[in-house]
């Protein structure tokens, strides 16, 4: 069971190497990772780009690119589209969003699952670790699914628990999410927690567990208890995967600690991955630099 | 006021009010009580099962002198001669106690014997940021669940008021959505751009920017990073959430995980009120008894 993203690193030099399309990979920051990637036997790049320019970059870094399948394409949609092909033509088994903007991603991701008929539902697993958890948490859907209902969100709460089972977890334990107060109120992610968990026992949904509790004073405090104080708080007690109802929470979540990062959220890291498509896609954020998209890649490694 | 310690001392110069508990059981409310007894923000009235109550009360060690305690050993019988207190003027402020949250808002808002509108009221919950020295208010936490644009409003307009009580003449509010553009797909965002209108039209007493997505507005750092323009960048007072889900759980969430101190109050009632949130510790209660005085009536 893979618990950290050092743990990640660790086991993906035993997993790998896999083949990696690298989409729109003329970036230093990009081609510094893959170099250190490909050293420790992570992956097999595909480079798809600007081919003089990806050359250029990867001669600047002393990054010996001769081996590597190098195709050229300037057009943004093209790439992402041609990275994602591959991998239907099994030559691929990862994606790797590279100096391109995310939407073009998802695009070629949901057009090709749409032409090939296998419409399942994509959505993004933020994993995050945080010094407070002993291991590192799946959120699901900051980065796609609007407004899921409980058919959608049983499918993307299967694509996270694939994840986690390709990361050692036997029956990863789901948390549904809501915002049950102790009083009477119809909350929809309530009633489709309900339909989930009916779900759930007749076999729709496999591999996990779904929490009892609706909100964190469930899974923390149990259904009726009160916080008396924060020291006695045990942390195994989260669930390994969170589901939010709507993409506003979600997105808050995955980002919550820029609220405060000195006071109450410090050292958090997330890595986002897309789920639901013939293969994982790997979506670094804008920020990330060199060392974050090797963890990112090695993460993405153990997952396909 | 810039941390509760702040709001405790502000509350503690105010003369004491009689502060009404309807069956108070636990030690976490009951210490909550007597701690601001002590501090001299309130006098209180409990009321329930007064052989039991004494009992817990001396095991305590908890002097009951300076305390009236009346007999009703029937729940929810306590809960109307609580609200009956209020009022025949009698008490001034009711504290949930260990009542049941359904039962007790469903009392203080029934629409005969109630002492409160269910449509007016919101909840703010309030955190400290000792690096930054200052207080931050999250709403609505607990009460409006889906509200439109008009009960922002009302929403927005009780955290302005809490916000002025506690010293925050004229607040920042970011209106949260999960992308900072302007989207009519986005319901979140339309209504922050009709908030954020509003105050530049000073039809709201406070600044408002949105569509903001939390980066954006705790830090002016990644939201130059972003190129997000916007007045309240890293200088939040509010935090206005779109519905209920985001609103309850991010409150849980910096509880829980950042291990905060979650203060709060209900708002929109002309009388205090006071809940018992399963996630404010006693302590919490006790912040959110001084906050209840210094709300401006």
């Amino acid at each position: 069971m893979v618990k950290s993203f050092e743990e990640a690193e660790i086991m993906a030099g035993k997993v790998g190497p896999k083949r990696i399309s690298v989409l729109r990979a003329e970036n230093r920051e990009f081609l510094l990772a893959l170099k250190e990637s490909y050293r420790r036997g992570y992956v097999e790049p595909i480079l798809i780009g600007d081919a003089s320019k990806i050359r250029e970059i990867a001669d600047d870094i002393d990054f010996d690119i001769s081996t590597f399948l190098l195709i050229d394409e300037k057009s943004q949609q093209e790439i992402a589209d041609k990275g994602v092909r591959l991998v239907s033509e099994g030559k691929s088994d990862l994606i790797l969003r590279g100096h391109i903007d995310g939407h073009y991603v998802y695009r070629a991701l949901i057009r090709h699952s749409a032409q090939t008929g296998t419409r399942r539902q994509i959505c993004v697993v933020a994993l995050m670790q945080m010094p407070v958890l002993p291991k590192f948490i799946g959120l699901i859907d900051p980065g796609i699914t609007v407004a899921p209902d409980f058919q959608a969100k049983i499918a993307i709460i299967q694509n996270a628990v694939d994840l986690f089972s390709h990361l050692g977890y036997e029956n990863p334990r789901v948390g549904i999410l809501t915002a049950h107060r102790r009083l009477n109120s119809d909350l929809d992610s309530v009633v489709d927690a309900m339909k989930i968990r009916d779900a759930h026992s007749r076999g729709e949904l496999t591999g996990c567990i779904i929490e009892e509790g609706l909100c964190l004073s469930d899974f923390f405090l149990g259904k009726n208890g009160f916080l008396e104080d924060h020291e006695n708080i045990d942390f195994s007690l989260i669930p390994d995967i969170i589901l939010a109802h709507n993409i506003e929470f979600a997105n808050i979540f995955s980002k919550l600690d820029s609220m405060s990062t000195i006071d109450y959220f410090p050292r958090w890291e997330r890595h986002g991955i897309v789920m639901g498509a013939d293969a994982p896609a790997i979506i670094p954020s804008r920020a990330d630099k060199h060392d974050a998209i090797v963890t990112i890649i090695a993460l993405g490694v153990l997952i396909s | 006021m810039q941390s509760f310690n702040d709001i405790l001392g502000e509350a503690g110069k105010l003369t004491e009010q009689v502060m009404v508990v309807p069956d108070p059981r636990s030690e976490r409310v009951l210490s909550a009580v007597h701690e601001a007894q002590q501090a001299g923000l309130i006098v209180p009235v409990l009321i329930g099962d007064q052989w039991s109550l004494n009992k817990k009360l001396f095991s305590m060690n908890i002097q009951t002198d300076g305390y009236r305690i009346i007999d009703e050993p029937d729940t929810s019988r306590a809960l109307a001669k609580a609200i009956k207190l209020i009022q025949q003027k009698e008490a001034d402020i009711i504290f949930q106690g260990d009542t049941e949250m359904e039962d007790f808002l469903q009392a203080v808002t029934n629409d005969t014997t109630g002492i409160a509108t269910a449509q007016s009221l919101s909840y703010v919950s309030l955190f400290e940021l000792p690096s930054q020295n200052r207080l931050i208010l999250l709403t609505d936490t607990y009460i409006q669940e889906f509200p439109n644009v008009q009960q922002k409003i009302t929403i927005l307009n009780n955290a302005i008021s809490l916000a002025n009580s506690v010293g925050i003449e004229t607040p920042k509010v970011a209106a949260l959505s999960m992308v900072e553009l302007v989207n009519p797909t986005f319901i979140s965002t339309l209504d922050a751009a009709i908030l954020s209108k509003m105050s530049e039209r000073k039809q709201i007493n406070a600044i408002v920017d949105g569509p903001l997505d939390i980066d954006c507005a705790s830090s002016l750092e990644r939201a130059t990073r972003k190129r997000v323009q916007s007045s309240v960048s890293g200088e939040v007072d509010i935090y206005l959430f779109h519905d209920i889900e985001s609103g309850y759980s991010v409150t849980e969430l910096t509880v829980f995980l950042g291990k905060a101190s979650a203060a709060g109050a209900l708002l929109g009632s002309d009388i205090p009120i006071i809940l018992n949130i399963s996630f404010e510790t006693a302590y919490s209660l006790l912040v959110d008894i001084a906050l209840a005085r210094l709300r401006k009536q």
